[in-house]
């Protein structure tokens, strides 16, 4: 096996196995197989297509097969209700800034319970089960679709219907189908012979199962995943404990009930008329009721120019491809600026920062895309008013967002200035081609370089090439680890470091050149940012120390070491007490610069050595002198007010819980338990360095240079305790040399240094007077 | 009794200075900053540009009196 097309070819080999149910049997379905698209499903009806939107037409616009209208806030209460009302757990969403995974965005609910184990394995974190929740997820791989297929989002709220079967705790395909039928039939009230299953299967990151797919009159409202094996198509296992990964849309259970157009008029509420009255949009209904039925069937994913599939939707409606273009456009533009604000909103008020460094880049990509279509039709409307709405409108159900306007509103202001910046450089850039056409390449490297969409430069682009550019910058990139020795058949090294031992004996059980592995160390591997610990072993200078897997290993100056002997080791202790005081230090500069700066601060990288430590933090623009001098001093506050540092070891789960996501501020971290450092009200990531107990013991922090590395990425330099104090001495000693080289108070250096300057100048002008006079 | 002004106390490792230390340190950074970029050299350098200056000073006023 190695494509999902052969895996459901594989699982089709015995599909009453993979797809069939108790329900199916119950209340007699039956699989069939549909003449349009080959697939197999299950019907109460006889049926010879399916009900998927590419074998059917939305029959729901403009007769909803629902009870009663409902907007996205009852429709989730009702789910939310029925599913508690069956022994559900309703969890809080997750922050659309993936940090507990390497995921830039949370894609998918699933993603919520997603862990990486200590072998870089898939694991699962799972604080009830079964759980139910709605998540706001982030998915940047459909932006052309978005507008113009009336179903498609960047951001969009996932039903997620989670359980973990074991054969004694939760449960498994039968009730999972029921539960979603009931839903259906007896919550929403769609009668049962309009629902479709459709068979499907799923593969993700290290499982993989059958699906069901429920389709109702042409719009799939959920997949329901069933995850039982472990592994990829090549190297599998059974689960012991499978899931239930059920994932609706709620934007398309809300469209549903209302049968408008498209689910952008459903689910955008008052946001969506705001703009509207901005913009001065006025459309055919009727039409545009025709088009949404036809165009729902469109993805544009299939096709590489969009002419091509306006001119397929034209002729069904009996109108040229210019004709519709005209029509549909603007509502494309506002349904894109509707969408792609709110997701502006969601990630920054998760942390998120439209840059040009990670998963910031699709934050810019979208911002661009919708202020580029405000500009094109030249609407009044701005996206910080767009943004002010949805937070208005989605406020009493995430609170969080009215919390974090402010915030949202000043990223935004600040990303909306580099835009205008950039238009300024279009018509260099326009002119630096002379008229050439730019490939496909140039203009993604013209977008990663300067910022600037094809549409600034009035260039039409394929319908994927948005999707080319996110995905681009879709997954955390990993390093990969270089292997200098086989560390293979070593067990895992004891670690003494978190127990302040400097002095030690241990085994040697590994030599290679001047490699070498003991059974047990207390010298720290470089990680973390943090350099790694010197010394001596056997009298032989450490000058290296690393971790492979779990075992930790010492590069020596030279070595004369035989394994199996015994050794007397010691640690550098003035090394070793600087690397803990810089990095005790850096959690404290980053715990103020958030407060200063505000939430979007997150860590993107650090480091500390012997002779400084640095933060790189995510933040929009560069550092005032002010905002530096704030930060230094709430640092220097925080080490005068002698807060604990405290460290634990906890559970991941229990550590997420009490503390948040936060914790992952330097990054997800693939281990089931975590190390904590908490400075209590102040800073708390989960970190596995090295640190004091007390921040007093860090002394006085001296932030040396701020400096905007990258567009979205700011770097602080800072030098702490006797190392910080080093540095100020010797700027103390140049400024009493220079005074006294003045023969003035060292108050009086710079108006001295100044006349001194002045007098040169005037002496020198006085000489090339005379010698010109001579 | 310790003061929050003095400061040096024994918690295991030695603790630095003062805050009234500490900001003068940052004052007298301050000043120096102040000079630096005037003559736009590097901290270091300052005695060394200071006294270049002077000589050529007193140079050029040498000379100027033998014109």
């Amino acid at each position: 096996m190695a494509t999902k097309k052969e895996l459901i070819q594989e699982f089709q080999k015995n599909p009453d196995r993979y797809w069939k149910v108790k329900l199916f049997d119950e209340l007699g379905f039956k699989r069939r197989q549909c003449k349009n698209c080959g697939k197999f499903f299950w019907s109460l009806k006889d049926q010879d297509t399916c009900n998927d939107s590419t074998c059917r037409s939305y029959d729901f616009i403009g007769n909803p097969p629902t009870k009663k209208p409902l907007d996205i806030f009852q429709t989730w209460k009702k789910i939310q209700k029925f599913f508690e009302d069956n022994g559900h757990t309703a969890l809080n969403r997750y922050p659309t800034v993936c940090r507990w995974y390497p995921l830039y965005f949370t894609i998918a609910g699933i993603v919520n319970f997603y862990r990486v184990d200590e072998e870089g394995n898939l694991d699962w974190e799972v604080p009830a089960n079964p759980s139910i929740l709605v998540q706001p997820c982030l998915r940047f791989n459909d932006i052309p679709n978005v507008g113009l297929n009336s179903k498609s989002f960047t951001c969009f709220g996932m039903i997620q219907q989670t359980s973990f079967f074991n054969g004694k705790q939760g449960y498994w395909k039968d009730k999972c189908i029921e539960l979603d039928f009931n839903l259906l039939t007896k919550v929403f009230g769609i009668k049962p012979e309009e629902i479709n299953f459709i068979e499907d299967a799923w593969i993700g990151y290290g499982a993989f199962g059958s699906s069901l797919e429920y389709h109702v009159q042409g719009i799939e409202l959920g997949n329901a995943v069933f995850t039982e094996f472990a592994g990829n198509l090549e190297n599998y296992r059974e689960m012991k404990e499978k899931v239930i990964d059920m994932g609706a849309g709620w934007e398309r259970f809300t469209w549903i009930t209302q049968g408008t157009p498209t689910s952008y008029d459903a689910v955008f509420g008052p946001v969506l008329e705001k703009i509207k009255k901005a913009c001065g949009i006025k459309y055919d209904k009727k039409f545009f009721l025709k088009y949404a039925k036809i165009s729902g069937k469109v993805n544009l994913d299939e096709y590489a120019d969009l002419k091509v599939v306006l001119e397929k939707i034209a002729s069904q409606l009996g109108i040229s491809g210019e004709e519709l273009k005209k029509n549909i456009e603007p509502l494309q533009a506002l349904y894109s600026i509707a969408d792609h604000t709110r997701a502006l909103v969601f990630a920054i008020a998760d942390g998120g920062l439209p840059s040009n460094v990670a998963g910031g880049y699709n934050l810019r990509v979208i911002l661009r895309r919708a202020l580029s279509f405000i500009d094109k039709f030249n609407w009044n409307l701005k996206i910080e008013d767009v943004a002010d709405w949805h937070i208005n409108y989605l406020k009493k159900m995430f609170p969080e967002l009215e919390e974090r306007r402010k915030e949202i509103e000043e990223v935004l202001q600040a990303e909306i200035n580099k835009y205008k910046n950039t238009k300024e450089r279009v018509n260099r850039i326009i002119q630096s081609f002379s008229g050439r056409k730019l490939s496909e390449e140039e203009l993604i490297t013209l977008y990663d370089s300067e910022g600037v969409t094809p549409e600034q430069l009035g260039i039409e682009v394929e319908s994927d090439f948005y999707s080319k550019v996110t995905e681009r910058h879709m997954v955390e990139k990993k390093e990969e680890e270089k292997i200098l020795l086989d560390v293979s058949d070593l067990p895992k090294t004891k670690i003494l470091y978190y127990d302040d031992v400097l002095k030690f004996k241990a085994k040697v059980l590994k030599v290679s050149g001047n490699f070498v592995v003991l059974d047990q160390t207390a010298f720290y591997p470089t990680s973390g940012g943090q350099e790694h610990d010197t010394g001596h072993i056997a009298g032989l200078r450490v000058v290296d120390v690393f971790k492979l897997h779990s075992v930790i290993v010492h590069q020596l100056e030279s070595c004369n070491l035989k394994e199996g002997q015994f050794v007397d080791c010691e640690v550098d202790k003035k090394r070793r007490e600087i690397l803990k005081r810089h990095h005790d230090a850096i959690h404290i500069i980053s715990g103020a610069a958030r407060k200063i700066l505000g939430f979007h601060v997150h860590q993107h990288g650090a480091e500390k050595t012997e002779e400084k430590a640095r933060i790189d933090i995510t933040h929009f623009e560069s550092l005032s002198e002010e905002e530096e001098e704030k930060i230094e001093n709430l640092a220097n506050k925080i080490v005068e007010k002698g807060l604990p540092i405290k460290k634990y070891v906890m559970k991941r789960g229990e550590a997420e819980r009490k503390y948040g996501f936060g914790i992952y501020a330097g990054g997800y971290i693939p281990s089931k338990v975590l190390r904590i450092v908490e400075i209590p009200g102040f800073d708390v990531e989960a970190c596995g360095g090295l640190h004091g107990n007390n921040t007093k013991d860090v002394g006085f922090i001296k932030i040396l240079k701020t400096k905007r590395i990258a567009d979205g990425l700011v770097r602080i330099e800072i030098k702490a305790g006797e190392v910080a104090l080093e540095y100020m001495k010797e700027k103390e000693k140049i400024l009493k040399e220079v005074a006294e080289k003045l023969g003035v108070k060292e108050e009086k250096v710079p108006e001295a240094v100044k006349k001194l300057f002045e007098d040169w100048k005037q002496k020198r002008k006085q000489l090339k007077k005379m010698g010109r006079k001579e | 009794m310790e003061t929050e002004e003095k400061a040096i106390e024994k918690d295991g490792e030695e603790r630095m200075i003062s805050r009234k230390e500490w900001t003068e340190l940052k004052k007298k950074e301050k000043i120096l900053k102040e000079a630096t970029e005037i003559l736009r050299v590097e901290e270091k350098d300052l005695p060394r540009v200071i006294e270049r200056f002077k000589r050529e000073i007193k140079e050029m006023e040498e000379k100027l009196q033998s014109l």
